[in-house]
Protein backbone atom coordinates (compact mmCIF):
# COMPACT_ATOMS: atom_id res chain seq x y z
CA UNK A 1 0.00 0.00 0.00
CA UNK A 2 1.85 2.91 -1.05
CA UNK A 3 1.04 5.77 1.29
CA UNK A 4 2.79 8.72 -0.89
CA UNK A 5 0.69 11.15 -3.17
CA UNK A 6 3.10 13.03 -5.66
CA UNK A 7 1.40 16.17 -7.40
CA UNK A 8 3.31 18.28 -9.95
CA UNK A 9 3.36 21.83 -8.92
CA UNK A 10 1.66 24.65 -11.03
CA UNK A 11 3.39 27.02 -12.71
CA UNK A 12 6.91 25.60 -11.97
CA UNK A 13 9.34 23.14 -12.22
CA UNK A 14 8.37 20.90 -9.21
CA UNK A 15 6.87 18.66 -7.08
CA UNK A 16 4.72 18.59 -4.18
CA UNK A 17 4.70 15.32 -1.69
CA UNK A 18 1.87 14.66 0.66
CA UNK A 19 1.80 11.60 2.78
CA UNK A 20 4.84 9.60 4.05
CA UNK A 21 8.12 9.19 2.23
CA UNK A 22 10.50 6.45 3.42
CA UNK A 23 11.56 3.32 1.98
CA UNK A 24 8.68 2.11 0.72
CA UNK A 25 7.51 5.01 -1.24
CA UNK A 26 11.22 6.27 -2.09
CA UNK A 27 11.11 4.46 -5.15
CA UNK A 28 8.47 6.40 -6.72
CA UNK A 29 9.40 9.42 -5.97
CA UNK A 30 12.70 9.30 -7.60
CA UNK A 31 10.53 7.86 -10.67
CA UNK A 32 8.63 11.24 -10.56
CA UNK A 33 11.64 13.19 -10.21
CA UNK A 34 13.18 11.25 -12.95
CA UNK A 35 10.37 11.49 -15.32
CA UNK A 36 10.51 15.48 -14.44
CA UNK A 37 10.66 17.53 -17.50
CA UNK A 38 12.46 20.79 -18.16
CA UNK A 39 15.35 22.26 -16.56
CA UNK A 40 16.81 25.05 -14.75
CA UNK A 41 15.58 25.53 -10.64
CA UNK A 42 13.14 23.46 -9.21
CA UNK A 43 11.07 22.95 -5.90
CA UNK A 44 9.86 20.26 -4.06
CA UNK A 45 7.26 20.88 -1.59
CA UNK A 46 7.75 18.41 1.78
CA UNK A 47 5.62 20.28 4.06
CA UNK A 48 2.63 18.50 3.65
CA UNK A 49 4.76 15.00 4.29
CA UNK A 50 3.24 13.64 7.39
CA UNK A 51 6.69 11.13 7.65
CA UNK A 52 10.08 11.44 6.19
CA UNK A 53 13.10 9.50 6.91
CA UNK A 54 16.92 8.98 5.82
CA UNK A 55 15.56 6.91 2.69
CA UNK A 56 13.66 10.42 1.45
CA UNK A 57 16.65 12.44 2.18
CA UNK A 58 19.14 10.39 0.57
CA UNK A 59 16.64 10.38 -2.92
CA UNK A 60 16.57 14.32 -2.69
CA UNK A 61 20.49 14.34 -1.81
CA UNK A 62 20.85 12.34 -5.30
CA UNK A 63 18.44 14.18 -7.31
CA UNK A 64 20.56 17.67 -6.06
CA UNK A 65 23.83 16.15 -6.85
CA UNK A 66 22.43 15.08 -10.18
CA UNK A 67 20.67 18.29 -10.86
CA UNK A 68 24.29 20.12 -10.09
CA UNK A 69 24.92 23.23 -12.77
CA UNK A 70 21.38 22.82 -13.82
CA UNK A 71 19.50 24.88 -10.69
CA UNK A 72 19.18 25.13 -7.02
CA UNK A 73 16.57 22.24 -5.71
CA UNK A 74 14.49 24.52 -3.37
CA UNK A 75 12.99 22.79 -0.48
CA UNK A 76 9.72 23.78 1.42
CA UNK A 77 10.27 22.02 4.76
CA UNK A 78 8.14 22.00 8.74
CA UNK A 79 10.41 23.10 11.13
CA UNK A 80 11.09 19.44 11.86
CA UNK A 81 12.56 18.25 8.62
CA UNK A 82 14.16 21.53 8.31
CA UNK A 83 15.62 20.03 11.78
CA UNK A 84 16.51 16.80 10.24
CA UNK A 85 18.19 18.26 7.57
CA UNK A 86 20.12 20.03 9.70
CA UNK A 87 21.59 17.28 11.82
CA UNK A 88 22.23 15.33 8.18
CA UNK A 89 24.60 18.21 7.51
CA UNK A 90 22.43 19.39 4.47
CA UNK A 91 21.60 22.88 6.03
CA UNK A 92 24.17 24.28 3.89
CA UNK A 93 24.32 22.34 1.36
CA UNK A 94 25.47 24.57 -1.71
CA UNK A 95 22.77 22.68 -3.86
CA UNK A 96 19.94 23.12 -1.73
CA UNK A 97 17.80 25.84 -0.71
CA UNK A 98 15.73 25.35 2.36
CA UNK A 99 12.52 27.45 3.02
CA UNK A 100 10.63 26.54 6.26
CA UNK A 101 6.53 26.75 5.70
CA UNK A 102 4.04 28.20 7.60
CA UNK B 1 -10.07 -26.17 33.68
CA UNK B 2 -9.25 -26.84 30.49
CA UNK B 3 -12.16 -25.13 29.09
CA UNK B 4 -10.56 -21.99 31.50
CA UNK B 5 -7.33 -22.37 29.73
CA UNK B 6 -8.26 -21.19 26.61
CA UNK B 7 -9.46 -17.86 27.46
CA UNK B 8 -7.06 -15.12 26.37
CA UNK B 9 -5.40 -13.06 28.94
CA UNK B 10 -7.29 -10.04 26.92
CA UNK B 11 -11.18 -11.38 27.03
CA UNK B 12 -10.22 -12.28 30.96
CA UNK B 13 -9.38 -9.22 31.73
CA UNK B 14 -12.34 -7.53 30.13
CA UNK B 15 -14.83 -10.00 31.93
CA UNK B 16 -13.16 -9.28 35.46
CA UNK B 17 -13.37 -5.38 34.81
CA UNK B 18 -16.65 -5.70 33.80
CA UNK B 19 -17.59 -8.17 36.21
CA UNK B 20 -16.02 -5.67 38.89
CA UNK B 21 -17.84 -2.52 37.11
CA UNK B 22 -14.20 -1.22 36.21
CA UNK B 23 -13.49 1.45 33.66
CA UNK B 24 -10.33 0.89 32.18
CA UNK B 25 -8.29 3.71 34.30
CA UNK B 26 -9.62 2.33 37.22
CA UNK B 27 -8.38 -1.31 36.84
CA UNK B 28 -5.21 0.06 35.77
CA UNK B 29 -4.97 1.75 38.58
CA UNK B 30 -5.87 -1.52 40.75
CA UNK B 31 -2.36 -3.13 38.62
CA UNK B 32 -0.78 -0.23 39.17
CA UNK B 33 -0.23 0.41 35.60
CA UNK B 34 -0.58 3.17 33.03
CA UNK B 35 -4.55 3.60 31.46
CA UNK B 36 -2.57 2.92 28.16
CA UNK B 37 -0.88 0.39 29.16
CA UNK B 38 -4.15 -1.42 29.99
CA UNK B 39 -6.52 -0.53 27.51
CA UNK B 40 -3.52 -2.12 25.01
CA UNK B 41 -3.59 -5.49 27.11
CA UNK B 42 -7.93 -5.87 26.31
CA UNK B 43 -6.91 -5.10 22.71
CA UNK B 44 -3.85 -7.92 23.01
CA UNK B 45 -2.10 -4.91 21.11
CA UNK B 46 0.40 -5.49 23.90
CA UNK B 47 1.52 -7.67 26.70
CA UNK B 48 2.31 -7.07 30.11
CA UNK B 49 5.96 -7.64 30.81
CA UNK B 50 6.33 -11.14 32.54
CA UNK B 51 7.18 -9.50 35.99
CA UNK B 52 3.01 -8.39 36.56
CA UNK B 53 1.81 -11.48 35.99
CA UNK B 54 1.75 -12.60 38.99
CA UNK B 55 -0.47 -9.56 40.17
CA UNK B 56 -2.52 -10.04 37.22
CA UNK B 57 -3.41 -13.29 37.90
CA UNK B 58 -4.45 -12.39 41.90
CA UNK B 59 -6.77 -9.56 40.31
CA UNK B 60 -8.02 -12.36 37.74
CA UNK B 61 -8.12 -14.92 39.93
CA UNK B 62 -6.61 -17.26 37.83
CA UNK B 63 -3.25 -19.09 38.12
CA UNK B 64 -0.01 -17.73 36.42
CA UNK B 65 0.04 -20.97 35.21
CA UNK B 66 -3.51 -20.85 33.74
CA UNK B 67 -2.67 -17.55 31.97
CA UNK B 68 0.84 -19.32 30.46
CA UNK B 69 -1.14 -21.73 29.07
CA UNK B 70 -3.56 -19.86 27.12
CA UNK B 71 -0.41 -17.58 25.99
CA UNK B 72 0.77 -21.08 24.96
CA UNK B 73 4.02 -20.93 27.02
CA UNK B 74 3.27 -24.09 29.25
CA UNK B 75 2.19 -27.45 27.48
CA UNK B 76 -1.45 -29.05 29.54
CA UNK B 77 1.01 -31.47 30.86
CA UNK B 78 3.47 -29.32 32.77
CA UNK B 79 0.60 -26.81 33.55
CA UNK B 80 -1.25 -29.60 35.22
CA UNK B 81 1.97 -30.68 37.46
CA UNK B 82 2.62 -27.17 38.16
CA UNK B 83 -1.32 -26.30 39.03
CA UNK B 84 -0.66 -28.93 41.88
CA UNK B 85 2.51 -28.00 43.61
CA UNK B 86 1.40 -24.00 43.36
CA UNK B 87 -1.91 -25.34 45.57
CA UNK B 88 0.45 -27.45 47.74
CA UNK B 89 2.95 -24.47 47.91
CA UNK B 90 0.12 -21.63 48.72
CA UNK B 91 -1.66 -24.00 51.52
CA UNK B 92 1.60 -24.92 53.15
CA UNK B 93 1.66 -20.92 54.03
CA UNK B 94 3.79 -19.71 51.43
CA UNK B 95 3.22 -16.02 50.09
CA UNK B 96 4.07 -15.59 46.51
CA UNK B 97 1.41 -13.40 45.88
CA UNK B 98 2.57 -10.66 48.52
CA UNK B 99 5.94 -10.61 46.79
CA UNK B 100 4.10 -10.36 43.65
CA UNK B 101 2.04 -7.28 45.09
CA UNK B 102 5.58 -5.13 46.13
CA UNK B 103 6.13 -2.53 43.76
CA UNK B 104 9.63 -2.95 42.66
CA UNK B 105 12.35 -5.62 42.93
CA UNK B 106 13.07 -8.39 40.41
CA UNK B 107 10.20 -10.22 40.80
CA UNK B 108 12.53 -13.51 39.78
CA UNK B 109 15.27 -13.24 42.34
CA UNK B 110 12.46 -12.94 44.75
CA UNK B 111 10.60 -15.55 43.62
CA UNK B 112 13.62 -17.66 43.73
CA UNK B 113 14.56 -16.93 47.48
CA UNK B 114 11.26 -17.76 48.39
CA UNK B 115 11.30 -21.00 46.54
CA UNK B 116 14.57 -21.75 48.72
CA UNK B 117 12.73 -20.70 51.98
CA UNK B 118 10.23 -22.78 51.27
CA UNK B 119 12.37 -25.98 51.08
CA UNK B 120 13.97 -25.17 53.85
CA UNK B 121 11.23 -24.60 55.76
CA UNK B 122 9.42 -28.05 54.23
CA UNK B 123 6.47 -26.57 52.96
CA UNK B 124 7.67 -27.90 49.45
CA UNK B 125 10.22 -30.72 48.59
CA UNK B 126 12.98 -30.06 46.51
CA UNK B 127 11.42 -31.53 43.27
CA UNK B 128 8.23 -29.22 44.13
CA UNK B 129 10.41 -26.03 43.83
CA UNK B 130 12.04 -27.79 41.31
CA UNK B 131 8.99 -27.41 39.16
CA UNK B 132 7.84 -24.33 40.21
CA UNK B 133 11.15 -22.75 39.30
CA UNK B 134 10.67 -24.41 35.89
CA UNK B 135 7.48 -22.31 35.81
CA UNK B 136 9.84 -19.42 36.66
CA UNK B 137 11.98 -19.54 34.27
CA UNK B 138 9.35 -19.80 31.63
CA UNK B 139 8.08 -16.73 32.69
CA UNK B 140 11.44 -15.57 32.62
CA UNK B 141 12.63 -16.50 29.19
CA UNK B 142 9.70 -14.39 28.24
CA UNK B 143 11.76 -11.06 28.61
CA UNK B 144 14.33 -11.05 26.08
CA UNK B 145 17.52 -9.98 28.20
CA UNK B 146 18.29 -8.14 31.44
CA UNK B 147 17.11 -4.51 30.15
CA UNK B 148 13.24 -4.96 29.05
CA UNK B 149 12.26 -7.01 32.12
CA UNK B 150 12.21 -4.03 33.95
CA UNK B 151 9.42 -2.81 31.35
CA UNK B 152 6.33 -2.28 33.34
CA UNK B 153 3.50 -0.15 31.55
CA UNK B 154 3.42 -1.83 28.22
CA UNK B 155 5.50 -4.02 25.64
CA UNK B 156 4.82 -4.66 22.01
CA UNK B 157 6.77 -7.80 20.40
CA UNK B 158 6.39 -8.82 17.08
CA UNK B 159 8.11 -9.87 13.94
CA UNK B 160 7.38 -7.67 10.68
CA UNK B 161 8.37 -9.86 6.81
CA UNK B 162 11.79 -8.50 6.08
CA UNK B 163 10.62 -6.07 3.04
CA UNK B 164 9.91 -2.23 1.99
CA UNK B 165 6.96 -2.33 4.00
CA UNK B 166 8.25 -2.93 6.86
CA UNK B 167 9.69 0.39 8.47
CA UNK B 168 5.68 1.65 7.93
CA UNK B 169 4.69 -1.16 9.97
CA UNK B 170 6.42 -0.55 12.69
CA UNK B 171 6.10 2.69 12.52
CA UNK B 172 2.32 1.58 12.80
CA UNK B 173 2.81 -1.02 16.07
CA UNK B 174 4.81 1.68 17.50
CA UNK B 175 2.26 4.65 17.47
CA UNK B 176 -0.15 2.16 19.33
CA UNK B 177 1.84 1.56 21.73
CA UNK B 178 2.93 5.01 22.48
CA UNK B 179 -0.32 7.15 21.83
CA UNK B 180 0.18 8.71 24.94
CA UNK B 181 3.14 9.85 25.13
CA UNK B 182 4.34 13.77 24.37
CA UNK B 183 3.49 14.59 20.38
CA UNK B 184 7.77 15.29 20.14
CA UNK B 185 8.24 12.01 21.33
CA UNK B 186 5.96 10.10 19.23
CA UNK B 187 7.66 11.91 16.24
CA UNK B 188 11.14 11.57 17.20
CA UNK B 189 10.47 7.48 18.48
CA UNK B 190 8.42 6.78 14.66
CA UNK B 191 11.75 8.15 12.70
CA UNK B 192 13.70 6.16 14.82
CA UNK B 193 12.08 2.96 14.55
CA UNK B 194 11.92 3.53 11.02
CA UNK B 195 15.63 3.87 10.70
CA UNK B 196 16.59 1.17 12.39
CA UNK B 197 14.38 -1.31 10.90
CA UNK B 198 14.88 0.38 7.79
CA UNK B 199 19.16 -0.62 8.54
CA UNK B 200 17.77 -3.99 9.23
CA UNK B 201 16.03 -4.74 5.92
CA UNK B 202 18.75 -3.23 3.84
CA UNK B 203 21.58 -5.19 5.85
CA UNK B 204 19.53 -8.34 6.72
CA UNK B 205 19.31 -11.31 5.10
CA UNK B 206 17.07 -11.25 1.87
CA UNK B 207 15.55 -14.43 1.97
CA UNK B 208 12.11 -14.42 1.73
CA UNK B 209 11.36 -15.70 5.09
CA UNK B 210 13.70 -13.34 6.67
CA UNK B 211 12.19 -11.46 9.39
CA UNK B 212 12.50 -8.26 11.55
CA UNK B 213 11.86 -8.47 14.99
CA UNK B 214 10.56 -5.26 17.06
CA UNK B 215 10.00 -5.05 20.67
CA UNK B 216 8.82 -1.66 21.89
CA UNK B 217 8.75 -1.15 25.97
CA UNK B 218 7.04 1.95 27.73
CA UNK B 219 8.07 2.32 31.04
CA UNK B 220 7.58 5.24 33.58
CA UNK B 221 10.61 7.24 32.37
CA UNK B 222 11.39 5.83 29.35
CA UNK B 223 10.83 4.52 25.82
CA UNK B 224 12.20 1.63 24.52
CA UNK B 225 12.72 0.25 21.04
CA UNK B 226 14.76 -2.65 20.09
CA UNK B 227 15.29 -3.97 16.08
CA UNK B 228 16.60 -7.42 15.64
CA UNK B 229 17.58 -9.35 12.55
CA UNK B 230 19.13 -12.49 12.05
CA UNK B 231 21.38 -11.50 10.05
CA UNK B 232 24.46 -13.19 9.10
CA UNK B 233 26.66 -10.51 8.86
CA UNK B 234 28.51 -9.19 11.99
CA UNK B 235 28.70 -5.86 12.94
CA UNK B 236 26.40 -3.13 11.48
CA UNK B 237 27.86 -0.07 9.02
CA UNK B 238 28.60 2.40 10.99
CA UNK B 239 30.55 4.84 9.12
CA UNK B 240 28.39 8.38 7.55
CA UNK B 241 29.66 8.00 4.17
CA UNK B 242 27.66 4.59 3.56
CA UNK B 243 24.20 4.77 2.76
CA UNK B 244 22.11 5.04 6.10
CA UNK B 245 24.63 7.12 7.16
CA UNK B 246 21.93 9.92 8.08
CA UNK B 247 19.53 7.64 9.71
CA UNK B 248 22.38 6.71 12.24
CA UNK B 249 22.84 10.70 12.59
CA UNK B 250 19.56 10.74 13.49
CA UNK B 251 19.70 7.99 16.12
CA UNK B 252 22.81 9.69 17.31
CA UNK B 253 21.18 12.60 17.99
CA UNK B 254 17.73 12.45 18.79
CA UNK B 255 17.94 8.89 21.22
CA UNK B 256 18.77 9.66 25.02
CA UNK B 257 20.67 6.45 24.21
CA UNK B 258 21.45 3.76 21.60
CA UNK B 259 23.28 0.75 20.67
CA UNK B 260 23.65 -2.55 19.00
CA UNK B 261 25.14 -5.97 19.97
CA UNK B 262 24.29 -9.53 18.80
CA UNK B 263 21.16 -11.40 21.37
CA UNK B 264 20.68 -15.29 20.77
CA UNK B 265 21.77 -15.18 16.90
CA UNK B 266 20.66 -12.21 16.14
CA UNK B 267 21.80 -8.85 15.97
CA UNK B 268 19.81 -6.17 17.60
CA UNK B 269 20.11 -2.23 17.40
CA UNK B 270 17.90 -0.06 20.36
CA UNK B 271 17.43 3.21 21.47
CA UNK B 272 15.79 4.83 24.45
CA UNK B 273 13.94 8.17 24.90
CA UNK B 274 13.43 9.68 28.38
CA UNK B 275 10.22 10.51 28.61
CA UNK B 276 9.29 13.71 30.36
CA UNK B 277 8.73 13.47 34.59
CA UNK B 278 4.56 13.97 34.66
CA UNK B 279 4.61 17.46 36.34
CA UNK B 280 7.89 18.76 35.60
CA UNK B 281 8.40 21.94 33.04
CA UNK B 282 8.31 20.72 30.14
CA UNK B 283 12.32 21.64 28.12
Amino acid sequence: METLEIHQLDGCRGLRLVGELDMETASSFEGALASMDGSGQCTLDLSELSFIDSSGLHAIVRFARRENGNGRVILEASQWTLRLLEIAHLGDDPNLEIRVAG
Amino acid sequence: MAADSVISLAERLKQRREQLGLSQSQAARELDVARTAYRLWELEAAKPAPDRWRLISRWLGVSVTTMLLAEDLLSEEEARQTESVEFDFGRAGGDWDAVAARKSGDFFTQAKALLEEGVKASNITEAQATTLQGLLDRMAAESPSESTSAWQAAELRTLLPSNTSAPRHARAALSAVVVALPVEQVETARLLVSELVTNSVHHGPTTEDATVGLFVGVGRERLRVEVSDDASKGARPTTPSEEGGYGLAFVAELASRWGAGRERGRNVTWFELDLPTPGAASL
